[in-house]
């Protein structure tokens, strides 16, 4: 009797501690999330005294534009592309292209800039390199090294697929020559050291 | 979600306390959705998203890698504007002279690096971008709108800051002030963020069943709102909790996630890291191109001085209690000390340059300017906000703070701050004030 009141006191006490724990944990995230709140109405109040007004639209519109950029078209987007990619595509080929998808996409949206950038900066030290040219490059090793695996293994796929024909080809002749041991068939079927 | 009519709220009764509102009960807001459920099409349909990869323990591991680049870039950030706006109780280190060089490197860097993980981390996540009901409570809609204020500024973080690598501003607002202070809203609504989601970032963390429950909306056996949509799109729509043997595993999602921050970071981060030089293909600054093998911000021209660079009356001027003025060959006749410093500039790109010219503390102290004091440089450049720019004492004093004449061997060029420029160690490049004509105590 006195081993299970023992054993009811330590799950009591490891459900209090783990109680307490819960506890502490709680008053943590409320701190967080209390600081989080605070250094948020901090660069609020920061963003609305620097500014005049014109800016502060200005501001609001470039938050705005680029959240319904990538919440209304880059996901809606990217939703559809990979459901029609999950379909059309095999789960090896799959790996590979969603690579190239994110490696690339993330490549390309760096230099966009590059790309997008107004002539005009008399400054000839800002951009000065041919970025086609270094995009081709990123996009030609990210595109060889995604696919050149997928490439191997279908390679060595086939040579094995084709090795395992010869071998049932030969495993099907010895049998046959077995079935009807006639010299005029071992002629033509060669022998298991060809 | 304009258009969502709010359940009216209760009367007031003298049992109202206990009853609470219906905004405020779970579910109680989202029971107004269903009389529009044919809304219920595309990514909002009931198990649009399979469960693969959109599961915690991926969110977990990205968001994770997405927060410490977000960490230093806003540490180093705030390092950047603390040695331009020093508050009081900043130190301004001198030392190691390439300290501004590595923290804007790295906030460039980093930022970066949060491209292609802000992607991830958003792809893993965004089915709850479509969840149904949109909204379920009050509590609710004030964590989607915590959310909306981090992604908002994240995104916008990052477009203003890569379009400043290229010096491409095209809105009407100031660009540091507003890349400052929306980096505290970012922060703020991140940290908002990690107190919301702790548990489930803890269950991520640890390598257990219960993290690959998805986050993905939750798939019902009956999917009541698929049936009509069912049909040929039911191959994509299949939802099932456990990862497909035929899906993108985790593993591959995050390697090349990882590939993608590699693939980022070497083909820009060149313009910082001299080693790098070679891969940087896509970097808007390459290190060695510019004059004096140096690049530039802004030419002489851009800045309106050439005709006053090159006047022949050009004098400097040093304030203090006993002023003087100097020729560009008095100057040139002081006794002359060299040094390695590199120019950081905010943009990211940096390059080391070996500069000669007299010791800024003596001339300082030929003007009998007391050694605590900060000063004033004065530019010819008429206006902009560097053309006055203001040096603390930490920097004035130091050994290694020049009034360059010389860059590389030559005389500096227009571009780089004929007749002569400020160079100090560990400081922000649009500090190191070119064309110089006056320093001292104003």
């Amino acid at each position: 009797m006195s081993a299970t009141a023992s054993t009811d006191e330590a799950a009591h006490k490891t459900e209090g501690v783990r109680r307490r724990g819960g506890r502490v944990a709680l008053v943590l995230r409320v701190l967080l999330g209390g600081a989080g709140v605070a250094i948020l109405g901090y660069g609020a109040w920061g963003l609305l005294t620097m500014q005049h007004a014109a800016a502060l639209a200005s501001v609001g519109r470039w938050l705005v534009v680029g959240l319904i950029l990538h919440d209304a078209v880059l996901a809606p987007v990217v939703f559809v592309v990979c459901a029609v990619a999950y379909r059309l595509t095999g789960p090896r080929l799959r790996r590979a292209l969603a690579a190239i998808l994110l490696i690339g996409g993330s490549v390309v949206l760096v230099a966009l800039p590059e790309f997008l950038l107004p002539p005009g900066n008399s400054n000839p030290t800002v951009h000065p390199l041919n970025y086609a040219r270094g995009l081709a490059i990123v996009g030609a090793v990210v595109i060889a090294a995604a696919l050149l695996p997928l490439l191997l293994t279908g390679l060595r796929e086939r040579r094995r697929a084709r090795r395992r024909a010869r071998a049932e080809a030969l495993a099907e002749s010895l049998r046959s020559k077995e079935a009807s041991p006639s010299p005029s068939d071992a002629g033509p079927n060669p022998g298991p050291d060809a | 979600m304009s258009s969502l009519r709010l359940p009216t709220l209760p009367r007031p009764r003298v049992r109202a306390r206990l009853t609470r509102p219906a905004f405020a009960r779970p579910g109680g807001v989202g029971r107004a959705f269903e009389h529009l459920r044919f809304l219920r099409r595309g990514p909002l349909r009931e198990g649009a998203f399979r469960a693969d990869l959109h599961d915690e323990r991926t969110a977990s591991l990205i968001g994770t890698a997405l927060g410490v680049a977000f960490a230093l870039a806003f540490v180093t950030g705030v390092i950047s504007h603390e040695l331009q706006h020093p508050a009081s109780w900043f130190p301004l280190p001198t030392r190691p002279v390439w300290f501004y060089r590595a923290t804007q490197g790295l906030h460039v860097a980093s930022g970066m690096a949060a491209i292609p993980l802000l992607l991830a981390k958003l792809w893993t996540v965004y089915p709850k971008l479509f969840q149904w009901p949109p909204l379920k409570s009050l509590v609710h809609g004030i964590e989607r709108l915590s959310i909306a204020v981090l992604v908002a500024g994240a995104i916008f973080e990052l477009v203003t800051g890569l379009l400043d690598t290229v010096q491409w501003y095209p809105w009407h607002f100031d660009y540091t002030k507003t890349h400052f202070w929306v980096a505290w809203v970012t922060i703020g609504a991140l940290l908002v963020h990690l107190a919301v989601k702790a548990p489930a970032i803890a269950r991520g963390w640890r390598r257990s069943e219960a993290a690959d429950v998805a986050v993905a909306a939750p798939v019902e056996e009956n999917a009541a709102g698929g049936d009509e949509a069912a049909g040929d799109e039911e191959e994509t729509a299949v939802g099932s909790n456990g990862a497909r043997p035929n899906a993108v595993s985790r593993r591959a999602m995050l390697t090349a996630t990882g590939l993608a921050v590699g693939a980022v970071t070497v083909t820009t981060v060149g313009q910082s890291v001299s080693s790098l030089r070679s891969v940087d293909l896509l970097a808007p600054r390459i290190p060695n191109v510019g004059p004096q093998g140096i690049p530039i911000n802004k030419t002489a021209a851009q800045a309106g001085v050439v005709a006053l660079a090159f006047h022949p009356d050009w004098r400097l001027g040093v304030v203090g209690p006993e002023p003087y003025q100097l020729t560009l060959a008095e100057l040139s006749a002081l006794p002359q000390t060299s040094a390695t410093l590199p120019i950081a500039c905010v943009e990211g790109w940096s390059a080391d340059g070996h500069w000669t010219g007299v010791r800024l503390r003596d001339l300082l102290d030929r003007a009998r300017v007391p050694a605590g004091s900060d000063i004033q440089i004065v530019s010819l450049q008429p206006g902009g906000p560097y053309s006055v720019t203001t040096m603390q004492h930490e920097y004035t004093r130091d050994p290694l703070t020049l009034l360059a004449l010389r860059l590389n061997g030559e005389p500096l060029s227009i571009d780089h701050g004929y007749p002569a420029r400020i160079i100090a160690p560990g400081r922000p490049g649009v500090l190191q004030t070119k064309w110089v004509s006056r320093i001292g105590v104003m």
